[in-house]
C-alpha cells in the first residue's frame, strides 16, 4: 500500500517506535506516580524522560509544563474550556479544525461569543490584520493554528503572539499538523499555550497529545480526579502536570512518542520538511501539468506550506476518487471536508471537499508518480 | 617507685574503667548506628518535581533515590521523597535554586 494520510496520523512509525510500545508493556507495566515500587518507579522515570524530550524540542521551560493528553483534540479542550466563561469573547482562525470550532460552539451555549478572522493564504499582513478586528475587549483568547491541514498554508503565528500580547491576551496555537515538521519554539514565539497531537509528525502512537504551557494558574481544569498526589484532599492539585493530569498515563504511548521524538530529532526538522516538501512540490508539479485537476493552493515553490496537497477532478466527487485510489491502486488519501468546515468554506470547496494528500518522511518520489499517473488516468475517465 | 607500685596497684581499677568506658563508647555507636539507620529524605510536591529533583541533583554529582514515605508523613507532599544518603543541605539549597519546591524533610526507618 502507498500510504499518503499522514495528516490523519503518521504511518509507518519507525521500528524504534514499536520497540518502545512493546518495551514499554513488557518492562514498565506499573502504574507510573503511584506505587513506590521498583517498576512503577521505573515507569515514572520514562514518564518524565519524554516530558524532558518534548520540552527540549519546543523550548519549553520546564518539564512540569509538558501535559500528556490523549490526543491534539484534547488539549485543545482543555484549553478552550480552561479559559473561557459566560461573557468572554474568543477569536480563532478561517482554518481551525473543528477541534477548535466545535468547542467554541459549544461554549456559545453558555453565552462565550466567538470571532472568526479570516486568513487570506500568501499575505500575512492582511491576516494579521483580521486578528486585530477580530479581537475586541471582551476577547480572553486568540486560538491559530499553525498550518492549514486541509491547504498546508502556514499561518503567521508567531506575529499573531506579538500582536494578542500587545493587548495582553493569550495565544493557542494548534500545532497538531505542523509539529515535527516545522521548526517551533515556544520562549522565542511567546505562545500562551501549544497544543499537538503526538501520533502525526512526532511519529508517536495514536492516543497521545500533548498541552505545552506555563499559564496554568489561569487555567481552570475539566477533568478532575485521581493524579498519585495530594490524595487526602477531594481538590484537585494546583500544580503541575498533575492539575491536568487525572487519571492513569499511556505509558506504551508516552514511552512510543519518546521513541518518535528521539526519531525527529536524529532526523532532523528541517531535514523532514525538506524531503516531504519536495515530495509535495513534485505531486504538484504533475497535479498542475493533468487537464482537469484543481489545485487551490500556490506551489510549495513558490510560498512555504506544511507538507499536504488538497486537490479535486473536475468531474469526479472526491470522495470517489479516493475510493478509486484505494480500491484499484491500493494508494491511501483522505478525502472531503478532513475536519475542518471552515477551512473549505474559506476556499470554496464546502460543497465538494477535496482530496488530500500528505506525506512522511518514509515516502518516496516513485510513490509519488504512481498517484499522480493514477490521477491522470482518472481525469480522462 | 612509689609512683609505679600505685599504678600498678590501681591498674585492674584501671582496666575495669576502660571496659566501662568501652561499654559506653559502643553504647553510644549503636545509638549513632540505630539515627543513621533511618534515613533523611527530602519531601516533594509530586512525582513529576521528584524526578526532576534527582536529574538535577544527579547533575551536581549528588545521589539520591526516589523513595515512597509513609502515609501520616505526606501532609502536601506526593507521597514521593528524594533519599540523599550524602550533602543533603547542599541538595536541599541546589534544589530550591533550581526552582524545585521541597515541601519539607521527613525521616523514615526501614523494615530490617
Amino acid at each position: 500500500m502507498i500510504y499518503l494520510d499522514n495528516a490523519a496520523t503518521t504511518y509507518p512509525k519507525p521500528q524504534q517506535v514499536k520497540s518502545a510500545v512493546i518495551n514499554a508493556m513488557e518492562k514498565y507495566g506499573a502504574n507510573p506516580g503511584r506505587g513506590g515500587h521498583k517498576m512503577s518507579l521505573e515507569a515514572s522515570k520514562e514518564v518524565f524522560a519524554c516530558r524532558s524530550d518534548i520540552a527540549e524540542m519546543f523550548s519549553a521551560q520546564s518539564e512540569e509544563e509538558i501535559i500528556f493528553t490523549s490526543n491534539c483534540t484534547h488539549s485543545l479542550n482543555l484549553v478552550l474550556k480552561g479559559i473561557l466563561k459566560p461573557g468572554d469573547h474568543v477569536v480563532y482562525s478561517s482554518y481551525e479544525h473543528n477541534s477548535v470550532y466545535r468547542p467554541a460552539t459549544e461554549l456559545s451555549k453558555i453565552g462565550v461569543t466567538s470571532t472568526v478572522a479570516k486568513v487570506y493564504p500568501y499575505d500575512n499582513e492582511q491576516t494579521l490584520d483580521s486578528f486585530r478586528n477580530a479581537i475586541n475587549e471582551k476577547t480572553k483568547l486568540v486560538v491559530c493554528i499553525h498550518a492549514s491541514n486541509v491547504w498546508g498554508v502556514v499561518l503567521p503565528v508567531e506575529r499573531i503572539s506579538a500582536l494578542c500580547h500587545q493587548y495582553g491576551i493569550p495565544v493557542l496555537v494548534d500545532a497538531a499538523q505542523s509539529a515535527g515538521v516545522l521548526p517551533i519554539d515556544m520562549k522565542d514565539a511567546g505562545f500562551d499555550f501549544l497544543c499537538m497531537s503526538g501520533h502525526k509528525g512526532l511519529y508517536g502512537p495514536m492516543g497521545t497529545g500533548i498541552m505545552i504551557t506555563d499559564k496554568y494558574d489561569s487555567l481552570q481544569t475539566i477533568i478532575e480526579g485521581g493524579t498519585g498526589s495530594d490524595s487526602l484532599t477531594g481538590f484537585q492539585p494546583s500544580f503541575m502536570p498533575d492539575k491536568f493530569e487525572s487519571g492513569t498515563l499511556n505509558v506504551p504511548g508516552i514511552c512510543g512518542l519518546k521513541a518518535g521524538l528521539g526519531f525527529v530529532k536524529r532526523t532532523g526538522t528541517k531535514a523532514i520538511w525538506q524531503k516531504e516538501i519536495s515530495l509535495i512540490s513534485r505531486l504538484y508539479d504533475r497535479l498542475a501539468n493533468i487537464e482537469g485537476v484543481q489545485l487551490y493552493t500556490k506551489s510549495p515553490n513558490q510560498w512555504k506550506t506544511a507538507p499536504v496537497l488538497s486537490f479535486n477532478v473536475k468531474g469526479h466527487d472526491s470522495e470517489l476518487v479516493a475510493a478509486h485510489l484505494d480500491k484499484n491502486y491500493n494508494i491511501a488519501v483522505r478525502a472531503g471536508l478532513h475536519c475542518s468546515p471552515l477551512a473549505h468554506e474559506s476556499i470554496g470547496t464546502i460543497n465538494t471537499g477535496t482530496v488530500r494528500v500528505s506525506t512522511s518522511v518514509f515516502n518516496n518520489q516513485r510513490q509519488i508518480d504512481m498517484l499522480a499517473m493514477a490521477i491522470q488516468k482518472i481525469s480522462k475517465k | 617507685m612509689y609512683k609505679n607500685k600505685l599504678t600498678i596497684k590501681k591498674a585492674p581499677y584501671m582496666a575495669e574503667m576502660l571496659i566501662c568506658i568501652g561499654a559506653y563508647l559502643m553504647e553510644k555507636h549503636d545509638k549513632v548506628e540505630v539515627k543513621h539507620v533511618e534515613k533523611q529524605l527530602l519531601t516533594l510536591s509530586s512525582i513529576t518535581y521528584a524526578m526532576k529533583a534527582q536529574q538535577v541533583l544527579s547533575e551536581y554529582g549528588i545521589s539520591s533515590y526516589v523513595e515512597r514515605i509513609s502515609r501520616e508523613q505526606r501532609k502536601s507532599s506526593c507521597g514521593y521523597a528524594l533519599y540523599v544518603p550524602h550533602r543533603i543541605d547542599e541538595a536541599e539549597r541546589l534544589l530550591i535554586r533550581n526552582g524545585i519546591r521541597v515541601t519539607g524533610r521527613e525521616y523514615r526507618g526501614d523494615i530490617l
